[in-house]
């Protein structure tokens, strides 16, 4: 049991590290998939719109780890 | 609403064209495969090392052998598998993990360089990790089960990250035979080192890898999440390339701006 539970941290500690940075990527992509891509038709701003919700994350997540060490 | 189809179905080229597109996939494919693969198998060795010259090299040789077994078992019933899933579906689920891999790698990376978190030391990991496995008993024949168990542990959890890069690189460009030549060729290079230096290899500049990685990761699992959502990147594959031009931008504008916060912050 022990072992499973250790492969199991093992396995979501690839993806996943800081809890606010991974829950705000995940939202962000349930987002563009509700809401962006069935009303938006220009797929030029849809891919903007992906790309730069995540570059927004990834700017803001580290801003921040270094604002609290 | 279109989608750019898999490369079997693009008959609209010419035959040039398509050995273009086949070997720029390839490439795209090998090339985060080897760089990531070195990292891990850079990471891993350092702890196979030590458990070598504290508990002995048979325990630290079975031991990752026996876990470099476990994880070719897991690519090879994997790997197949995934070729008869629809190729939307695949991007989509291994976009989004993707995603996560190398956001994850590229946000811990500028961490690094703004000085927020440590660098990583192998030399250092490797004193710490040669240090406790000297402290316990050893048995007095056979294989000794802490290095065996350490060095299993070691390749296996470092060997996991290798295995999802090339079945999701692989599986998402179905070039599984580039990605794994990427991450073979990162192990030989690795271990060829390993023995001919007998010690950790340090000079590997372990974070800057890290964040070429997580930019060309993250640039990947945009696109395949965009495919699997059915966004048509404009300019198809080569959306790749910007993709992974606009992370690059925005890492480096990660990194100016926490820099800046942690030089204010050192000011006040």
């Amino acid at each position: 049991m022990n072992a499973l539970r250790t492969l199991a941290g093992e396995l979501a500690g690839l993806f996943v590290e800081d809890r606010f940075f991974a829950l705000a990527v995940g939202l962000w992509l349930i987002f563009i998939a509700v809401v962006i891509a069935p009303s938006i038709d220009s797929p030029f701003i849809r891919g903007l719109a992906l790309f730069g919700g995540l570059a927004l994350i990834l700017i803001t997540s580290v801003t921040d780890g270094a604002r609290k060490s | 609403m279109t989608t750019s189809k898999p490369l079997s179905k693009r008959n609209s080229r010419g035959t040039a064209g398509r050995v273009v597109v086949v070997m720029s996939y390839a490439f795209a494919a090998a090339l985060p495969a080897f760089l990531a693969s070195l990292v891990e198998f850079v990471e891993a060795l350092t702890i196979v090392l030590a458990v070598g010259v504290t508990r002995g090299w048979p325990s630290a040789l079975w031991g990752s052998a026996a876990a470099a077994a476990a994880l070719a078992a897991l690519v090879a019933f994997f790997g197949p598998a995934l070729a008869h899933v629809p190729l939307t579906a695949l991007q989509l689920a291994l976009g989004i993990l993707l995603l996560f891999f190398g956001l994850r790698w590229l946000r811990k990376a500028l961490l690094r360089y703004a000085g927020t978190i440590a660098l990583h030391d192998e030399s250092a990991i490797y004193e710490r990790r040669r240090r406790a496995l000297a402290t316990a008993a050893q048995p007095a024949s056979g294989i000794d089960g802490i290095g065996f168990a350490t060095a299993f542990q070691a390749v296996a959890v470092e060997g996991l990250e290798v295995v999802f890069i090339v079945i999701a690189v692989g599986a998402g460009a179905r070039a599984y035979f580039a990605a794994s030549a990427g991450a073979v060729l990162a192990g030989i290079a690795v271990i060829g080192a390993g023995v001919a230096l007998r010690a950790p290899l340090s000079r590997i500049p372990e974070n800057a890898l890290k964040l070429c990685v997580g930019i060309l990761l993250s640039g990947f699992g945009t696109f395949w999440t965009g495919e699997g959502l059915r966004i048509a990147w404009p300019g198809a594959e080569l959306s790749l390339l910007w993709l992974v031009g606009g992370f690059a931008i925005a890492a480096s504008v990660a990194y100016l701006s926490a820099t800046r916060v942690r030089r204010m912050r050192t000011s006040t």
